[in-house]
């Protein structure tokens, strides 16, 4: 494999901190995305946060649309085991799954309250995503944690953002969501962002 | 470079393994996050949990500093730019503004943090709640239930038998109003450096298996009580016999012939960054 797993993925999750650490910023791995050689049904960005994220010690679930075979996959590159959406650690949900993202949010892990980290890691795909500097009819504006008051993401898909505010109720409980591009624009949404659509 | 070793030290589970907590912490500020803290090749209670965050953070381009309570010439601080050096290459630095990375020991640097650095403290006890509660499974349960009276409980022990708080390092935190944290043992001159900070802090107890973090522009509150406000330690009136500077923190040092005490920045990267600019270095 041309991606090399343990420079390629260092700069990407460099970039994963940062947008977590500053949610409504969104980060670039298109350049480890576009080393990544492996056939798949999932965009190349995810196979990059699947060899960054996960291993032998968790679970994992995948929407595509030939979900089983890249599961198969995802297991034979990282060794983690495949759970049922609802026990798995880590959610790789693409596009071409065609799958309810809302249903899936709301029957994810969210920790308990002795262990909240245990709440699952959502990973959507969605079709674009742009950071504003603006407000904008349609956008999502964040706040909490991580903005310093105010910020704006302009994303076309956001049946999302309902289920996950009911998830994400009882803080600390919750899923922390990943939104990334095929492209391999990325931005993160940790459990403690509010957001509210325009 | 050491070309026995993995880069970075540690194996790429390892720091997956790091990563997807640091990743959580991040996630749930002031929460501390159980991992399984590695053997290094340094002992525990000497910076593990600082130095494994180090090393499955640093990559090529990366610039490294290391400072040792307040200091980055200590013997701690050069062990560790050394182990993080020889197993990535990287450069590493004793200038605040131009390191990427700063791993520290009981200081936050004076000068301001910016958004493309990130912190990350050395912490040897991760539970505010330790001094009060001896077993971890009960802390646990009292930070799910949002129960700090025993943190306030410390304080006002001190306050009875002083008169005032007597935390001299390591004086909680309460963050986005939901964790009480220990900042770890920082001067509670540091601890309002933690509010709205504009770089990510992360925290790791290497010995503890812990790790934390403050996101950047997170409400940091040092607990206190309505008529026993927190408060930073005094430097009024004094000020650096080196550099001259005042209103940073201080190291009181005594001449031992004369006996007389003088005072001279902790921060040494910033007392030799303040006496180049008076020499025009």
């Amino acid at each position: 494999m041309r991606l090399d797993t343990v420079h390629d993925i260092q700069a990407a999750y460099r970039r994963v901190v940062h947008a977590t650490s500053f949610p409504g910023t969104v980060v670039d791995i298109s350049e480890q995305a576009s080393l990544v050689d492996i056939e798949s049904h999932l965009p190349d960005p995810m196979i990059v946060l699947a060899m960054m994220l996960v291993d032998a010690e968790v679970t994992f679930y995948i929407a595509s649309s030939d979900a089983r075979a890249d599961a198969t996959v995802i297991s034979q590159l990282t060794y983690a085991r495949v759970a049922t959406s609802e026990e798995a650690g880590y959610l790789f949900l693409a596009r071409s799954g065609n799958a309810s993202i809302a249903s899936l949010i709301e029957a994810a892990r969210i920790g308990s309250l002795t262990d909240p980290h245990l709440g699952a890691t959502i990973i959507v795909e969605v079709s674009s995503l742009e950071a504003l500097v603006s407000e904008h009819p349609g956008c999502i504006v964040l706040s909490g944690p991580g903005v310093r008051e105010i910020a704006y993401l302009a994303i076309p898909e956001i049946d999302w953002v309902e289920p996950r505010r009911r998830q994400n109720e009882e803080y600390p409980l919750g899923v922390d969501l990943m939104l990334v591009t095929p492209a391999g624009q990325l931005a993160s949404i940790p459990r403690t962002t509010r957001l509210e659509v325009l | 470079m050491n070309p026995l070793s993995n880069y970075a030290f540690l194996d790429e589970s390892s720091k997956r393994e790091i990563r997807r907590a640091t990743l959580k912490a991040i996630s749930i500020p002031g929460y501390q996050v159980p991992f399984a803290s590695r053997e290094m090749p340094i002992a525990r209670g000497w910076g593990t949990g600082g130095l494994q965050l180090t090393l499955s953070l640093v990559g090529k381009g990366d610039r490294v500093k290391v400072i040792d309570q307040g200091a980055d010439e200590s013997v701690n601080a050069v062990n560790i730019k050394k182990l993080v050096s020889s197993t990535t290459g990287v450069e590493v630095t004793e200038f605040t503004a131009s390191a990427s990375l700063i791993q520290s020991r009981h200081r936050i640097p004076e000068e301001p943090l910016q958004a493309d650095q990130i912190l990350i403290l050395q912490v040897p006890i991760p539970e505010p709640l330790r001094l009060y509660e001896r077993s971890e499974a009960a802390t646990r349960k009292l930070h799910s239930e949002k129960e700090y009276s025993g943190a306030y409980l410390i304080l006002f022990e001190q306050i009875m038998r002083y008169g005032r708080v007597s935390t001299g390092a390591d004086h909680p935190v309460m963050v986005n109003d939901r964790y009480v944290m220990a900042p770890s043992p920082i001067p509670r001159f540091d601890n309002p450096k933690m509010d709205s900070s504009d770089a990510l802090i992360l925290l790791g107890a290497g010995r503890e298996k812990k790790i934390y973090a403050v996101p950047p522009h997170t409400r940091v509150v040092s607990l206190d009580f309505k008529d026993h406000p927190f408060e930073i330690e005094s430097v009024e009136g004094r000020c650096c016999r080196l550099c001259g500077a005042t209103g940073v923190y201080f190291d009181e040092l005594q001449d031992n012939e004369t006996g007389e005490t003088f005072y001279q920045c902790n921060d040494t990267a910033h007392c030799l960054s303040l006496m180049n600019a008076e020499d025009g270095v």
